[in-house]
């Protein structure tokens, strides 16, 4: 599980075989750009993670009722 | 067998991930020095690449300044500085140069275009990377060291790469989760517009409503990350997160529309009433939408990768790597958009059972 787990965690990782040079000074252009595209990433999950609160909030609703 | 689409999804979703993180990008020209030169003198230009390995390829490296289809310079020598780093010697000819500036149809052309190819790294290219002085010097002195526009050498192995493009660099990855969110919002709103029709056409079947109002919620979601993300991007491309670029506020407008929606199903009391007001809002909706995001954006210029002859889809459309990326990521998002939509249809439906019993 733990390997799992390493495996999805480096996956996310950008590998720059050979990305010594730099584009830009600030973090978001460095090496290409890249954590442009990590952070287009997070904002994805960041937008997945709301829809399951969004569902969560809906069942607790549900759980609530019945319980009454 | 029913739940067969739900783990493609996630899979598809999954490789595009890993896929598009991982396959690196091609060699490409960040820099050249200097910017500017004077005909008819040595020039040596000192390039500097990203993602190249120019060390392997010490014995065989090609290089050429195009000014146009026709003609180009060639280095007559390519010294490897470093891994990153070429200097090529060209000697510039005499007299007038014959660059072409303007496209045919009137555009800034790419030329002078500086290629180089190697063996091992492939073929890059760098536009309008530098500007050549004329010398003033009759037309019969010109001494015409123009070379052959012969194709370079082919790359001997081929790598699984990503194109590099100027501005673009790492983010062209972007189109494995920027753009894929439009694809499956464009498909999750069809289906709440067809239930919506469903609903108007079948009467007592409340499951349409719920479905048309669960598959617009997921619709809009994607819409809004999709803006999100877009907006991120603009930022360090563009220079600003929101730029009132066409692409951007077509896409706003048809957001609001569609939170218009949620807004008129809130402020009904009566069940009965809410649904069918709300399946004909949503049909016009939809209709709105089709033109605001796949009309109005083509007939204005825009900023937008693909659009008013920026670089994205015109190249992409022929690179097999991007597709093979591009197109699991399209079909596992919209699955994965089909299967939330359908678990949220399911807990409001609970909710309707729980009500009807509470009668």
């Amino acid at each position: 599980m733990k390997q799992i787990i390493n495996i999805l965690i480096l996956s996310l990782i950008p590998v720059c075989a050979f990305s010594q040079t730099t584009t830009g000074n600030d973090f978001f252009s460095n090496i290409g750009k890249i954590y442009v595209t990590v952070g287009v990433i997070l904002i994805l999950f960041i937008g997945m993670i709301g829809f399951l609160v969004y569902l969560e909030r809906k069942v607790a609703n549900l759980e609530q009722d019945i319980q009454e | 067998m029913k739940n067969l689409y739900k783990i493609l999804g996630a899979v598809f979703v999954a490789y595009s991930l890993v896929a598009g993180m991982l396959i690196p990008l091609g060699t490409g020209i960040i820099n050249v020095s200097p910017r500017v030169a004077k005909g008819g003198e040595p020039l040596a230009l000192k390039i500097k690449a990203y993602n190249a390995n120019f060390l392997q390829d010490k014995e065989n490296y090609e290089a050429r300044i195009r000014l146009n289809p026709n003609k180009a310079i060639c280095a007559n020598k390519v010294i490897v500085e470093n891994d990153q780093e070429l200097t090529l010697h060209f000697d510039l000819p005499l007299g007038k140069l014959p660059i072409q500036t303007l496209t045919e149809d009137g555009k800034k052309s790419s030329f002078p275009l500086l290629e180089i190819s190697g063996t091992n790294n492939g073929y890059s290219s760098l536009e309008s990377a530098i500007y050549i002085k004329d010398s003033l010097v009759d037309n019969e002195n010109q001494n015409q060291n123009f070379c052959k526009i012969a194709p370079f050498t082919e790359v001997s192995e081929s790598k699984m790469t990503f194109p590099f493009l100027n501005i673009l660099e790492e983010t062209i990855r972007n189109l494995f989760y920027h753009v894929p969110m439009w694809f499956a919002m464009m498909l999750l709103l069809l289906i709440s517009a067809i239930y919506s029709i469903l609903y108007l056409a079948i009467p007592e079947n409340e499951h349409y409503d719920v479905q048309a109002t669960s598959f617009a919620t997921v619709g809009v979601l994607f819409g809004v990350v999709g803006i999100a993300t877009g907006a991120l991007w603009a930022k360090h491309t563009w220079g600003a997160y929101w730029s009132f670029d066409v692409k951007q506020n077509t896409s706003a407008v048809a957001l609001l529309i569609y939170l218009a929606y949620f807004v008129l199903r809130s402020s009904f009391d009566d069940l009965d009433k809410r649904a069918r007001v709300a399946a004909i809002y949503n049909i016009f909706a939809f209709a709105a939408l089709i033109p605001l995001l796949y009309v109005v954006p083509r007939m204005v210029d825009s900023l937008h990768p693909g659009m008013g002859g920026n670089p994205a889809f015109s190249k992409l459309d022929l690179d097999n790597t991007m597709r093979m990326v591009f197109y699991p990521a399209v079909l596992g998002w919209m699955m994965l958009g089909i299967w939330m939509s359908n678990l949220g249809g399911r807990i409001e439906r609970l909710m309707r059972i729980k009500l009807e019993l509470e009668e």
